[in-house]
């Protein structure tokens, strides 16, 4: 080589197309894929996790109770906002029977999911208040963890467009590219923190914030636009809707309930004992 | 590896002495990745086209002397330097003096290169004294005995030297500015200890470890043989493992936030 040249004299002498060691690593991916991705285990082994705190509810709050008189969907200000023993004593009910279920980073999507996937024992429910807030209708380009994890191939080519709509496709199809995080978190549990459980509170709350993804919260339409920027397609409450035409065929009467910034538990049990009765 | 690095070099003075060796460690194997592997797909990507592109990295901390580092880090950018700069300002030619000034002045405009910064001056200057340093010890050392004994008992510790005077090369080459530098310096000399908890450092020693092994398990085989392309010739289930354990690495280890390429600035 005469001074100095990025082309280079010394070629890589390659002898033919041995394609072996690619279809042996095609087959060691699927092996995973069929294995570990695709297996329930990987995804709610970490309670303290956006899919693992549906499961750890399901299993802690849902399953156990006989009657559901009132139950909650929404967000962490909804749980916040909302506390069932509270609720329980103005109502004059069962503390048991109130059921506040919303979780932190909760949208629409995932109060339906909750509803779909527990319908035959939700369907009694004498009210159902459902957090709505505006910034939680925003439709944004970005899969959520839940909604990788619970979505069906229509909802994933309905729901998202462009990049963001092959991805979904190409996980659905490929799932440890839709698993990830919780491989990812699978293997932090078990070496640094494996015994965080989510529990119940004594005031029938579930105890649990996500942490892991604390930067990501907030509130206002201003920040999420911000973070978001041009991913940000519209007001849009398809999810929202579908819960409502559900809870209109099982003949649930439903409260929309949008969580003041203070004093909310007592506008909120006012208002849900005025419908309760 | 790189949030934590990004985290440590941005506020340093919130850092012990052994999370900022930690993230210096992993500013060493971040950027060798980086650029290493940017170049590869670049090779890759022209040999397509049927373009042959020059080998830009050959394992360079393997580099036992800092001579030995440049002739192994970043070849195209070192022959550059060598054959436009070095030897137009005189290379070897002239007082000893004279080519010592040579080589700082080359490496510093190296520097430059990267970036109208002091703090790339800085890196290219302190490059350019060590090789100075080394070019005096060498014409010292080839004077005396050369006993094999010696060459192997002082290896590790060429080694270790290289490594520490690349590695604080690093900072000025990282920081933003002379203040970050100097905060992570004085940080390092005076290893200060911090409560930090097992999650917050576990997780970075184990991404760094993770990435250790990997470039250990590529750079060594291709040391040894001499040969950049002896993952080819492993066997077929090794070589599937490899491939499908890669990938993986890349799937489950992506980073949430876009992270560029260290050297598509420059």
């Amino acid at each position: 080589m005469s001074r100095s040249s990025i082309f280079s004299s010394e070629t890589l002498q390659l002898s033919g197309f041995r394609p072996y060691g690619t279809i042996v690593a095609f087959e060691l991916l699927l092996v995973v894929d069929i294995f570990l991705a695709r297996r329930e285990m990987i995804w709610v082994f970490a309670q303290n996790s956006p899919i693992g705190i549906v499961h750890a509810m399901e299993g802690l709050v849902i399953k156990p109770t006989e009657q559901v008189s009132v139950l909650v969907l929404g967000n962490s200000r909804v749980r916040d906002a909302i506390i069932p023993a509270v609720l329980a004593e103005e109502l004059g009910i069962s503390r048991t029977n109130v059921l506040n279920i919303s979780m932190t980073r909760g949208t629409p999507y995932d109060s339906l999911t909750i509803y779909r996937r527990n319908r035959e024992k939700l369907a009694k429910t004498s009210l159902l208040i459902i957090g709505v807030e505006d910034f939680s209708q925003l439709r944004t380009n970005i899969p959520s963890e839940r909604f990788r994890y619970f979505s069906s191939l229509a909802e994933r080519c309905e729901h998202f467009y462009g990049e963001a709509r092959a991805s979904l496709i190409a996980s659905y199809c490929w799932r440890t590219l839709d698993a990830y995080r919780s491989i990812r978190r699978l293997g932090k549990q078990i070496l640094f923190r494996p015994n965080q459980r989510v529990s119940i509170g004594s005031d029938g709350r579930v105890i649990w914030r996500d942490n892991e993804n604390a930067q990501y919260i907030d509130n206002s339409q201003e920040i999420a636009e911000r973070i978001y920027g041009d991913r940000v397609l519209k007001y849009d409450s398809w999810a929202l809707r579908e819960l409502l035409d559900r809870c209109a065929e099982d003949g649930i009467p439903v409260l929309l309930y949008r969580p003041p910034l203070s004093t909310a538990s007592g506008t909120a049990s006012g208002a849900a004992r005025s419908r309760h009765h | 590896m790189a949030p934590y690095v990004d985290k440590v070099f941005s506020s340093p003075g919130e850092h012990s002495g052994a999370g900022l060796t930690l993230g210096l460690a992993m500013f060493a194997l971040q950027i060798y990745g980086d650029f290493a592997g940017y170049s590869d797909i670049a090779r890759g990507v022209s040999r397509t086209f049927g373009i042959e592109l020059m080998e830009n990295f050959r394992q360079p901390y393997f580099a036992t002397d800092i001579s030995s580092f440049w002739r192994r880090w970043h070849i195209s950018l070192s022959t550059w330097l060598r054959d436009y700069l070095y030897i137009p300002l005189g290379g070897n030619r002239g007082s000893t003096w004279f080519v010592y000034r040579n080589l700082i002045l080359a490496m510093v405009l190296g520097g430059l290169w990267h970036g109208a910064a002091w703090t790339f001056v800085a890196w290219g200057g302190l490059h350019g004294l060590t090789l100075a340093l080394h070019k005096a010890w060498a014409t010292y050392w080839s004077k005396s005995d050369d006993a094999p004994w010696r060459k192997t008992f002082l290896c590790p510790v060429n080694w270790a030297l290289t490594m520490t005077t690349v590695m604080l090369a690093w900072v000025f080459f990282r920081a933003p500015d002379f203040e970050t530098a100097y905060q992570f310096l004085s940080g390092l000399a005076s290893w200060q200890t911090r409560q930090t908890s097992r999650a917050a450092i576990g997780a970075p020693l184990l991404a760094f470890a993770g990435g250790l092994l990997l470039m250990l398990g590529i750079d060594i085989p291709q040391a040894v043989t001499n040969n950049q392309t002896i993952m080819l010739r492993w066997p077929v289930l090794l070589r599937g493992l490899a491939y499908a354990a890669l990938i993986l690495i890349l799937i489950v280890f992506r980073s949430e936030a876009d992270v560029p390429f260290i050297y598509f600035q420059f």
